[in-house]
């Protein structure tokens, strides 16, 4: 039932910033990654919204690429970390050595002291560790030896997983998932995206082509409008009936918390950016709520993220959009 | 769940039907139902007119309107059947006045009302259905009301459009089904198994519920069907009158020189001649709804000169004056303690005036104040009896057995003298009749013996020939038959039957009128031909009264017979003595209750309009527009779902059935108008105007 989303304006230069940015940015993931547009949009809704994202699918389809070609459109700082049963907390946050030279300790920061930082197969990692990321994510700091240690702005992470692998992994607890902005599937790519891959239009030989388009302070300048975009009651009425409706579906055991309806809310607004809007419609929470929310709801029958999307789309049907 | 909340839920509006199909479908079957009920006669020209008329524009309208909420037409609806129900128990409480009420005819014209006011508005399927079920209401009441088998032909072809509706309904909600007219795919062969079974399973039930239903039983309501369509009095009150016997010249005798009479028979004169010949044809001359077969018995004669039969005593007396018409007991009737008999006459050929009935009659439903009895009991009407005549008799039938009637001998007991004239002979009746009469009987011990006796003599010895010669100049009937011919038909063997009789000393006379005819087991009624008309006789048994006997039909004679019901007959005997007290309270408190509910609903159909009107005044721009919007597309079958937002609705209706690309941009502006933070005037004209173009409504 989705419709096409209508197509990016042009950008005037008396847009908003974070229209700019936006459009900057999907032209940008565009050269690399093809045939994804209503992916993408969401993606850079996420980003726009501050939050994280996880992106979960099979080997091959470009979950990393995706994340490489985000790093790169971004200016500053960029890290990968790949998820490992021995992989400690220290080794994300960073350690305080002793230094004989100035005989004092002195903090040496860990991968997530980046702007964007990749964690590929979060899954791998031991419980330990991925609490300790998702304490990371949530407070935008990390304490090592009792000293808080601020993280870089903006910072944003994006962490993969394939959820067809079981042997040694450690699935996220449902309540750290709660810590992911958005979840996406990659999904495999059409035929003729795929012929073009094969032709070498887009993908990984595009990546080393990609220029920085958007500097970190404008980013973090973005989300700062982003989140004080205007929305009417109406709307906000609308994701909470929405959230509620999660709450009663039959086929759901837990609905999602307040802190993902906030996040619901923050997400549309990035989208409404996207689409160079300066207020939240409907359409825009419509587009985000099912990959805001579905990793956020547990079903009766267990977990599982292709359920929970068409229970999504389910509970979307079920609930009246405000009028206009 | 609360009262009021289930009535709100049940009034929420649903989508308008879709299928054009089932809408056409639903109105045939709904007219076809109508056309029943007119067919049946029970339904003025004018009413009528307006059904057949009013159905089929109804559900034009309805289909015009199926977008709109059309409140104010709900609100004119609820007091046109306000009105028509008032109207309903005005015309009933009317002819409660006239002391006669027929509640067949207002009721079919209610039943026809609500059909038309509910016809008028069907946006729905579910509307649409609940034509169909009353449609099946209807049916229902036309059968319970029809009198002819023409009804069948109107039972199929309505069963057919139930069918065909639901059929239609089912595959226009089933949405993965293959279109219509799609020969191969349209029906799997499951589908045909299945609808065989339940053809099937259907046709056998409905089998044994029609065998295991009573048969037609008229029940004490609290009157009868009476009716004269149109009454010509007659010259002088009393006198007899059969228009079928042709010209008014030959009204008071038999007509000899041709012999037939078309649907006339000879009998129903003041004068019978047995020398007479000719039989009436097959025509259908009346229906009687009655639960069991009886002679109809029209008049008797009782002074027999050898070839004519005629009336001692033609003095009449005026009986009636109230409803119904009290019949008092004349001479030979006994009162006896007997179940209600109830017959109702459906004229179906102008007839004599007589009115019919099986012995005896007790009281008569009559459309007239007055009839005149005859010293022998027979009723006459004031005026012609015509095609459309309907009356309804009461007789108490004696509850009389073979053992009862071998009992009450005449031959045993004094009789009084006022039975002297049933026992009257001709002076030149020939010996050897008076002689056959002694031997045939001889070795019967009782009167009822003697009759078997006789009737047995006669079914082995003569034929029974309606083709007979015809009499000889001076000869006497019955010797004819008797002796020389030995061929006769019910003249000369009922005649026969009282000669002998009376020549034995029982009184007896000739009794007219018809056999019971044939029962026609679709409508219950009994078809009473003119060929059906009869003569037997009569025998005064004492005790008992007059008994029927009769040699050659097969008329289960009187006394097959249930014992009178106990439970309840004190409760039917109260209500019958209250009928109008009982009617009129059950009457006003139904007009009550419903002009209640009707009210209510006008209530709530006024206070909808009322905060319509108020929500509608208060709307603000966005509201006016969207709706303008959502209207247009519900009017091109394409209506705004609850979980649409704008922009999906303005995609799908350019994609579907407004191809306009403006309408993309109408959406954006009225998204933006509704969520965004600032009022944009220019943009809302634009919107305006670009909605106006696209769809020719202005938001209004």
């Amino acid at each position: 039932m989705q419709s096409a989303p209508p197509a990016v304006p042009t950008v005037l230069a008396a847009a908003p910033l974070g229209s700019q940015v936006a459009s900057t940015l999907f032209a940008s993931l565009s050269r690399v990654i093809r045939g994804k547009p209503t992916e993408l949009r969401l993606i850079i809704a996420t980003l726009l919204s501050g939050g994280h994202i996880l992106v979960e699918d099979v080997p091959g389809v470009g979950k990393t690429l995706l994340a490489k070609s985000l790093a790169a459109s971004i200016g500053g700082t960029f890290r990968r970390v790949q998820g490992t049963p021995d992989l400690l907390p220290a080794d994300l946050t960073g350690v305080a050595i002793y230094r004989r030279s100035t005989e004092s300790w002195h903090f040496r920061p860990g991968p997530l002291f980046a702007n964007v930082v990749i964690v590929d197969e979060i899954n791998r990692a031991t419980p330990r560790t991925q609490a300790a990321l998702l304490e990371a994510m949530e407070e935008r700091q990390v304490s090592v030896d009792g000293t808080t240690h601020p993280l870089p702005d903006p910072f944003f992470l994006i962490a993969t997983q394939n959820p067809f692998e079981h042997a040694g992994t450690f699935p996220l607890v449902e309540g750290q998932l709660d810590r992911f902005s958005a979840i996406f599937e990659m999904g495999l790519p059409d035929r003729e995206t795929e012929r073009g891959l094969l032709m070498g239009d887009g993908g990984a030989g595009q990546l080393s082509g990609l220029q920085a388009v958007v500097s970190p302070e404008n980013l973090a300048r973005a989300i700062q409008e982003v989140r004080s975009l205007h929305c009417s009651e109406a709307v906000a009425n609308y994701i909470l009936d929405i959230v509620t409706a999660t709450r009663h579906h039959p086929e759901i055991s837990l609905g999602a918390s307040p802190r993902a309806s906030l996040g619901l809310l923050a997400v549309a607004r990035g989208h409404a950016t996207t689409v160079g809007q300066r207020f939240v419609t409907p359409d825009d929470v419509k587009a985000v709520a099912g990959s805001v929310l579905s990793h956020r709801i547990i079903l009766s029958g267990g977990t599982n993220v292709t359920a929970a999307r068409s229970i999504m789309d389910d509970v979307l049907r079920s609930v009246t959009v405000p009028r206009g | 769940m609360k009262l009021t909340e289930t009535i709100r839920q049940a009034n929420l509006a649903t989508d308008p039907e879709r299928f054009t199909a089932v809408r056409v479908a639903v109105g045939i079957t709904v007219i076809v139902s109508v056309l029943a009920l007119i067919a049946q006669g029970f339904v003025r020209t004018a009413p009528a007119l307006v059904a057949i008329i009013g159905i089929p524009a109804g559900f034009l309208l309805s289909y015009r309107m199926r977008h709109t909420d059309a409140l104010k037409l709900k609100a004119v609806l609820a007091i046109a059947l306000i009105i028509s129900v008032i109207g309903f128990f005005g015309e009933l409480v009317s002819s409660f006045q006239d002391g006669l009420v027929d509640i067949q005819v207002p009721l079919a014209e209610l039943f026809l009302w609500v059909q038309v006011i509910h016809s008028l508005h069907v946006p729905a399927r579910r509307d649409l259905m609940f034509s169909l079920a009353s449609s099946a209401a209807m049916m229902a009441i036309t059968a319970a009301l029809s009198i002819s088998s023409s009804l069948g032909i109107f039972i199929a072809l309505w069963a057919v459009g139930v069918m065909v509706s639901l059929m239609l309904a089912y595959r226009s909600s089933i949405a993965d089904l293959p279109p219509l007219g799609d020969p191969v795919a349209s029906i799997t062969p499951g589908a045909t198994k299945a609808a065989a079974r339940s053809v099937a399973i259907l046709g056998l039930t409905s089998i044994l519920v029609f065998l295991a239903l009573p048969s037609a039983r008229a029940s004490r309501s609290f009157t009868f069907p009476a009716e004269l369509p149109s009454s010509t009095a007659l010259g002088s009150p009393g006198s007899l009158s059969n228009p079928s016997l042709g010209s008014r010249a030959n009204r008071n005798q038999s007509d000899t020189s041709n012999g037939v009479a078309g649907s006339g028979y000879f009998g129903f004169a003041e004068q019978l001649d047995t020398s007479a010949r000719g039989r009436p044809d097959d025509t259908l001359v009346m229906r009687v709804r009655a639960s069991a077969p009886a002679f109809w018995r029209g008049q008797t004669f009782d002074v027999w000169d050898g070839v004519t039969w005629t009336v001692s005593d033609n003095a009449s007396t005026t009986i009636g004056g109230q409803a119904p018409i009290q019949v008092p007991l004349t001479i030979g009737d006994l009162p006896q303690p007997a179940d209600d008999f109830i017959q109702t006459f459906y004229i179906e050929q102008p007839g004599p005036n007589l009115v019919f009935g099986a012995y005896r009659m007790s009281e008569v439903y009559f459309d007239a104040r007055f009839l005149f009895q005859q010293p022998d009991g027979a009723l006459r009407a004031g005026s012609d009896l015509g095609r459309g005549a309907v009356y309804t008799v009461i007789s108490q039938r004696p509850y009389v057995t073979e053992s009862l009637l071998k009992v009450s001998d005449p031959l045993r007991t004094d009789l009084p003298i006022s039975m002297d004239p049933f026992l009257q002979l001709p002076d030149g009746i020939p010996q050897r009749v008076l002689d056959l009469a002694q031997e045939i009987t001889a070795d019967s011990p009782t009167t009822y013996d003697k009759i078997q006796a006789l009737e047995d003599w006669m079914a082995q010895n003569t034929t029974y020939s309606l083709d007979i010669p015809p009499l000889p100049d001076g000869a006497d009937s019955v010797d004819e038959y008797l002796f020389e011919t030995r061929q006769g038909f019910c003249e000369q063997i009922g005649t026969s039957l009282v000669v002998m009789l009376r020549s034995l000393g029982v009184p007896s006379r000739l009794a007219v009128g018809f056999i019971p005819g044939e029962r026609n087991s679709l409508t219950g009624l009994y078809e009473v031909r003119a060929s059906d008309a009869h003569s037997w006789a009569e025998v005064y048994f004492p005790g008992v009264g007059w008994q029927g006997f009769d040699p050659t039909a097969q008329v289960p004679l009187a006394g097959e017979f249930e014992p009178p019901a106990t439970a309840g007959s004190a409760v039917v005997a109260w209500i019958r003595d209250n009928a109008s007290l009982v009617g009129r309270t059950l009457g006003i408190t139904l007009a009550l209750v419903l002009v209640i509910g009707f009210g209510g609903m006008l209530t709530m159909v006024i206070g909808r309009i009322v905060t319509e009107r108020r929500r509608k005044a208060n709307r603000s721009w966005v509201e006016r527009i969207t709706e303008t919007l959502e209207y247009a597309g519900s009017t091109h079958d394409r209506p705004r779902q609850d979980h649409e937002t704008i922009r999906e609705y303005v995609a799908a209706l350019a994609a579907g059935p407004l191809p306009d690309p403006r309408l993309r941009e109408v959406g954006e502006i009225i998204a933006r108008e509704a969520f965004g933070l600032i009022t944009d005037h220019e943009g809302r004209a634009t919107g305006e105007r670009l909605l106006e173009e696209i769809t020719g409504r202005s938001p209004n």
